[in-house]
């Protein structure tokens, strides 16, 4: 028996080596829907705990709707006629699960003081708020990602210096404030932008633009100013990190450097902030709303504790409420994909 | 007048529409004026209408945009005296218990339907009976209605009162079409009115287009118009000065500021609209009960100085419950003086001479006016706190669930004196909690409500300013609060009316826009 050299050499080395799939590629599925399954539960919960305290909140508010309701010259039996249609004179907990069963069954109940459905009324108001709330958040990541990066590439120089005294003023300053000046320069001073209202995108697209750039920037401020700080932060640090100057070291080019390695790494928390920035956006328009008198969630919300309208309130809080549920799963799942530390 | 409080007061100022008040004449200022009847007018208003089923809508402040697509029974000129509409004219065969109104023939509703008694019935017999009904109030003294033939109508009422036309003229005497009530469904309002609806979004805006068939057509001049509810004064400002609306009502505050835009936009006041005044409870602060004590209180507040500090000079003083130069008022009764010096004393008679101290309520609208007078009475030693409930919280607390001992109030200047005083100052009236009573008050009221002869309630009204002007009774003026239509000079036609309802019968947009 000859040996052969074949033998004598393990098959690991005779057999071309597999690559081994990187860890970061690798996604544990199970564990990643267990974490998804734990949130959703959670957020369950949360809603459950949300319509109470809607609900509870709602009866806190003084004063007797059916008073508003019944007018001038009312008389007390034409007020406790109006309380019992409206069935306000039932026990709270009659009223919650009263009211819990309509949400179950999507009908949230009619207006006490406009007579319609309730999710008609917020139908008509939501396509507003969420192109306002959608215009702030995309201006705001498009300044604080942009402004941050250039920050954090020339960190002590001028342009950092431009935009963090920004930044600094953005959030510094109330949103109404920034609304006020921008009205008053553009819209009455200089005419370029409407003062108030809001046009539908399906009647005219251009008019819908116009009436989101001024409200829009002015809800934007605040959060894209802590978007560039966040990303400053975050940019500044990674690029001071050794594997960095190593792909710098094998000639990836400043660009690919940045975009690819810095910010790419940069993410997971400015997810996070973006996450939490949307949530404010979407629930915080209520100032802005109103400065630029634009009929949106906020607007309504406003309207519905002046008027006692308790239907149309909660049914704002109960809607925004299942927003930030909503974000906050959404910015869970984009967190854990972004960074497998989580996942284990 | 009517009394109320305003519901929606978050902004603080009143909500104010522009109407057509149908049977008022077009304009003869500009008769010849090029309009545009191609064009629309857009209206800023602080409160939409709640809902087109009158009998559902929470108070007189939306009159003015039914009226844009319902006709009233009768109507306000621009002096605020009652004038027809739908009704041509009005009799009282038995002094004013009962009243046969002559409708107009050949007034046909927006679907075509003609407008006749039975549509009129229909529409009261609403408004006394749904359920929850709003205006029930109005017709309280309403026994029945009974057809007497196509074009005639009769109202029964349980007792003498000839306000009854007066009070035909806000929402009570809106007429809707039968069918609609019938069918129940109040999203799209038929009416007889100048305008039908286009669209509507509840809280936001509304478009309506010209009738084209309106019984009046000289009175529309213009194709349509935009309604868009801005509630923020300083957003109002900013969309009539910015042309985003062609008309709009502000504040005092606002209109000082508008006055930088005089070139493009002409302004009116609006005098005779809002009245602040004081309700006293005695039932919750027994010293409220003696009239020192309230006459004190009274003639320590400082009017000139709370129109000049507080409404920036938007205003004038009231001692009564007509604005000088309307029907009504008294030029013979003289106001109370403000003299903090012989309100101490009358303090001091009653007892009080260590001062007093209660709750006192106020719509946050009046919060500074509250404030003024808090200030004014603590130099007699009179200590108050002050609350502003958002709302119609000042209404409970005052009226329908009382709670404090005094507060402050908004009443609307318009319709009849003696339906106001009846409200206010009667002992059995929804504004007066505490029960004041003065035997000669009253007795004059009720004569004030059986005389329709003109200069016999010219002379009752004359007496009832005189003894209510300087002896507090359950409600007290305070100030008229002004408010400011401002319109863009593009517009032709427009003209101030007495009650407040800026109406655009007869107004248009100017060719050249």
């Amino acid at each position: 028996m000859t040996p052969t050299t074949d033998l004598s050499v393990s098959p690991a080395l005779r057999e071309p080596k597999k690559q081994p799939t990187p860890a970061k590629r690798r996604i544990p599925v199970a564990g990643l829907l267990r974490s998804l399954g734990s949130r959703l539960l959670r957020s369950l919960l949360l809603f459950g705990a949300v319509t109470l305290t809607v609900f509870g909140l709602s009866a806190l508010i003084p004063g007797d709707p059916a008073v508003s309701l019944a007018g001038e010259g009312a008389t007390p039996e034409s007020i406790a006629a109006i309380r019992e249609q409206l069935g306000l004179s039932k026990p709270w907990f009659e009223q919650y699960f009263s009211w819990m069963n309509g949400v179950v069954h999507g009908d949230l109940g009619t207006s006490f003081f406009y007579h319609t459905p309730v999710s008609g009324l917020l139908m008509g108001r939501l396509p507003v708020t969420l192109s306002l709330a959608l215009f702030a958040i995309i201006a705001a990541v498009l300044f604080g990602i942009l402004a941050g990066m250039l920050a954090a590439t020339r960190r002590g120089r001028l342009a950092d210096k431009i935009t963090t005294v920004l930044s600094t003023v953005g959030i510094a300053t109330p949103n109404f404030w920034v609304g006020m000046i921008l009205l008053i320069l553009f819209s009455l001073n200089w005419r370029v932008f409407p003062a108030v209202g809001y046009t539908p995108i399906t009647t005219n697209a251009v008019a819908w633009f116009m009436h989101l750039v001024l409200p829009g920037v002015a809800l934007a401020a605040a959060a894209g100013a802590e978007l560039q700080r966040q990303t400053r932060s975050s940019v500044s640090e990674i690029l001071s990190q050794d594997y960095i100057r190593t792909a710098r070291a094998q000639g990836l080019t400043r660009r690919r450097v940045l975009w690819q390695r810095a910010l790419k790494n940069g993410a997971p928390p400015l997810a996070t902030v973006v996450g939490l920035q949307a949530a404010v956006l979407l629930g915080g328009s209520v100032v802005v709303e109103k400065v630029f008198s634009i009929p949106g969630l906020g607007t309504l919300a406003i309207d519905s504790v002046t008027l006692k309208d308790l239907p149309v309130l909660q049914g704002v809080v109960l809607l925004n409420a299942c927003f930030v549920i909503i974000i906050n799963f959404a910015t869970d799942i984009i967190y854990t994909v972004l960074n497998p530390k989580v996942r284990v | 007048m009517r009394a109320r409080m305003l519901l929606g007061g978050a902004a603080g100022i009143t909500a104010v529409l522009l109407a057509g008040c149908s049977a008022s004449p077009v304009d003869s200022a500009s008769p010849d004026a090029q309009v545009n009847r191609d064009a629309t007018i857009k209206v800023g208003v602080t409160n939409l209408q709640s809902s087109w089923d009158v009998a559902k809508t929470a108070g007189s402040l939306e009159v003015p945009i039914q009226k844009m697509v319902y006709d009233g029974l009768t109507g306000l000129d621009e002096k605020n005296n009652v004038i027809p509409s739908l009704a041509e004219s009005w009799s009282t065969p038995d002094g004013g218990k009962t009243y046969d109104f002559a409708l107009r023939a050949g007034v046909t509703f927006s679907n075509g339907d003609a407008f006749d008694a039975t549509s009129a019935k229909a529409t009261i017999d609403h408004y006394l009976t749904a359920p929850g009904s709003t205006v029930a109030g109005q017709l309280s003294n309403v026994q029945e209605v009974d057809i007497v033939s196509p074009t005639q109508l009769r109202f029964v009422q349980k007792q003498v009162d000839v306000s009854l036309p007066a009070v035909l003229s806000d929402r009570a005497g809106i007429m809707m079409d039968a069918k609609v009530i019938g069918a129940g469904d109040f999203t799209k309002p038929v009416g007889t009115g100048p305008f039908t609806l286009e669209s509507a979004q509840p809280g936001v805006s509304i478009t309506l287009s010209a009738q084209p068939k309106y019984w009046m057509p000289d009175a529309v001049r213009v194709a349509g118009v935009t309604i868009t509810q801005i509630q923020d004064p300083v957003a109002m400002a900013n969309a009539i000065r910015s042309g985003s609306v062609d008309m709009g009502i502000v504040g005092a505050a606002q209109a000082v500021d508008l006055k930088s835009a005089a070139d493009i936009l002409s302004t009116y006041p609006i005098k005779g609209r809002q009245l602040s005044g004081i309700t006293w409870n005695p039932d919750l602060y027994k010293p409220l009960a003696d009239q020192r004590v309230r006459d004190a209180l009274n003639m320590a507040i400082d009017r000139e100085g709370i129109v000049k500090g507080v409404f920036l000079g938007q205003g004038e003083a009231a001692s009564q419950f007509r604005l000088d130069g309307l029907p009504g008022f008294s030029s013979t009764a003289k106001p109370i003086s403000y003299d903090p010096e012989k309100a101490k004393k009358l303090l001091a008679e009653a007892g009080y001479a260590d001062g007093l101290s209660f709750t006192f309520v106020a719509p946050v609208k009046f919060a500074k006016e509250a404030e003024a007078i808090q200030a004014n009475w603590a130099t007699i030693g009179v200590k108050i706190q002050v609350v502003n409930p958002p709302g119609s919280g000042p209404a409970e607390a005052l009226w329908y669930k009382p709670s404090a001992a005094a507060g402050l109030w908004s009443f609307d200047g318009k319709n009849d004196l003696s339906n106001a005083y009846q409200q206010m100052l009667l002992p059995t009236a929804a504004y007066n909690p505490g029960k004041v009573v003065d035997p000669k008050v009253t007795d004059l009221i009720q004569q004030s409500a059986g005389t329709a002869d003109p200069a016999a309630r010219a002379k009752v009204f004359d007496q009832l300013a005189e003894i209510t002007s300087t002896s507090t009774q359950a409600n007290t003026p305070v100030a008229w609060v002004y408010q400011v239509v401002a319109y863009s000079k593009s517009l032709v036609g427009v003209k101030p009316w007495a009650s407040g309802f800026p109406i655009l019968t007869g107004v248009g947009v100017a060719a050249s826009k």
